[in-house]
């Protein structure tokens, strides 16, 4: 309870100090919509010229499209803005007041910053799923509920990857280009991963898992997969979530202060 | 001219300190290659896409990482940071056009990303050698390094009248950003312009934004020849000329509407 009043706490700050620059939320807002919508004229334009691309169809690929566009923002809602916003404080020794706190740290540090010019990104991309997905594939209740718990695995999978990535903040101080990375690694995630084979298919299954951004998902609410990949999923954000806290405490073990 | 080469071996110099930035970008070029060319060697029609072949889109995406570090040139960043800080106020005083002491930083950052481009370019070019297609751009070399000068100063001066509207707003981030999707879309970064629909083609030929990328891409492809590239050529020489007199307006207007404080 104390950590849920947190949140909405840290929600409401951000949203307040936002809202103090309405014009540049408003701007950002539907310059995200804008990028989403061109990720999705580029399938398109694509799908004009050709029937499949590795067994997906026009109207599959663009529920692909559209369902790595919202994982991309939910990520931006608060992971990515978070973890970029702690790399800072570490090098400007910030850091250590949030060791101070009679939290954990890494609870505060996962909910330090939420950016909202996603919102209406998330929500144009939500509609679009709904009116598409159905054109694509027969849906049922079971296949919607499969694909929820897949994307949530997806996202603590993706949360547990970069908040990995970002305690290497301990020793690399200077790491200006996380941004892009992450970037990179959502990005990527919009077009189907089996067009993969060979080493490529592993990194992006197991190491990058690309695959949890929205093929998995997707495959699972078209009904082309099953529960044994909810299963693959859950069972994966558990093994990232236990293996990025391991690696976050042997961080803190080894961590001397920028002198506060 | 002594000046200017001292602010490009100093933007030289503080280049060499992001070369750690220049590699990740670079391994994200890598990734995003790596995707494209995985997808366009797993569509289902092999044939002509959009004018090219899979062996010519491939070599276009390849090609495009050493082309884009070359003539992407980005000046927005700096300028902006420059006149929003007030640090403009020390380059007006001084007897160097602030033009060309924003060209020459831009040249120097160039002078290293194009070298990790054409590097990186090499090693993808090594390595997906079976689906590469060398194009043949003897006859048209010359032709195609004015358009690359063209493309280059294009770019620059759009990034140079979007950074002077920092005079009059507070937050213009987001029009640079509509600059890339207009690039990527209407620019051919993203994709070829021979998938855009015919509906659109008109637009795309009259816009800046083909002449900034794609247009030199087209002369290496043969894509354009004859009388349509000279027309292309003329149009990238016509667009400089509107962007270079936007940014003589408004940077008179600019700074009359300037203030410098504490500076």
């Amino acid at each position: 309870m104390r950590y849920l009043k947190l949140i909405f706490a840290n929600y409401k700050y951000c949203l307040l100090r936002l809202l103090e620059f309405r014009a540049e939320v408003i701007s950002w807002t539907f310059i995200s919509v804008f990028w989403a919508l061109f990720h999705l004229a580029i399938m398109n334009f694509i799908y004009d010229q050709v029937d499949s691309v590795a067994g997906w169809t026009r109207s599959e690929a663009l529920v692909l499209s559209v369902t790595g566009s919202l994982f991309n923002s939910l990520l931006w809602f608060f992971v990515i803005p978070s973890l970029l916003d702690f790399g800072e404080k570490i090098r400007k020794g910030d850091f250590d007041f949030y060791l101070l706190r009679p939290v954990n740290p890494r609870f505060l540090i996962s909910i330090s910053r939420f950016e909202f010019d996603n919102y209406l990104r998330a929500l144009v991309m939500i509609l679009v799923i709904i009116k598409l997905a159905p054109m694509a594939a027969p849906i049922n209740v079971s296949q919607i509920i499969g694909f929820i718990v897949l994307y949530a695995a997806g996202i603590a999978i993706y949360y547990s990857l970069f908040f990995l990535i970002t305690t290497l903040s301990f020793w690399l101080v200077n790491m200006e280009s996380l941004e892009d990375i992450f970037d990179s690694a959502v990005t990527l995630g919009r077009y189907p991963t089996n067009v993969f084979s060979g080493a490529f298919r592993i990194i992006f299954f197991y190491v990058v898992p690309m695959v949890f951004v929205a093929t998995f998902p997707v495959q699972v609410l078209l009904g082309k997969s099953g529960w044994e990949l909810v299963g693959l999923g859950v069972l994966m954000a558990g093994i990232f979530l236990f293996v990025s806290d391991k690696f976050w405490n042997f961080a803190l073990r080894h961590y001397s202060s920028a002198s506060s | 001219m002594r000046k200017y080469w001292v602010y490009y071996k100093t933007g030289m110099a503080q280049v060499m300190a992001y070369r750690g930035s220049l590699l990740v970008w670079l391994v994200c070029n890598f990734i995003s290659l790596a995707t494209g060319v995985a997808v366009w060697l797993s569509v289902s029609n092999r044939g002509v896409l959009g004018g090219y072949t899979i062996s010519q889109l491939i070599t276009y995406y390849v090609l495009g990482i050493f082309i884009g570090w070359t003539i992407n040139w980005n000046p927005f960043p700096g300028t902006k940071k420059e006149i929003k800080s007030g640090s403009i106020a020390a380059t007006l005083v001084k007897p160097v056009s602030f033009l060309g002491q924003r060209a020459m930083w831009e040249a120097s950052w160039r002078s290293v990303s194009m070298v990790f481009g054409l590097g990186g370019t090499l090693v993808a070019g090594f390595v997906l050698a079976e689906h590469i297609s060398l194009p043949n751009i003897g006859s048209n070399l010359f032709l195609l390094g004015i358009s690359f000068v063209l493309a280059t100063s294009l770019q620059f001066m759009l990034g140079m009248c979007l950074a002077l509207l920092a005079f009059w707003f507070t937050e213009i981030e987001g029009l640079a950003s509509m600059r890339w999707i207009a690039l990527e879309v209407l620019g051919g970064m993203a994709i070829p312009l021979g998938f855009i629909p015919q509906s659109f083609v008109l637009m795309v030929k009259l816009l800046p934004f083909r002449y900034m990328y794609s247009f030199p891409m087209e002369i290496i492809f043969a894509k354009v020849s004859g009388a349509d590239l000279f027309k292309g050529l003329i149009l990238q020489t016509i667009w400089l000329a509107i962007f270079i007199v936007i940014y003589r307006l408004m940077w008179e207007r600019g700074l009359k509407a300037y203030v410098s404080i504490g500076q």
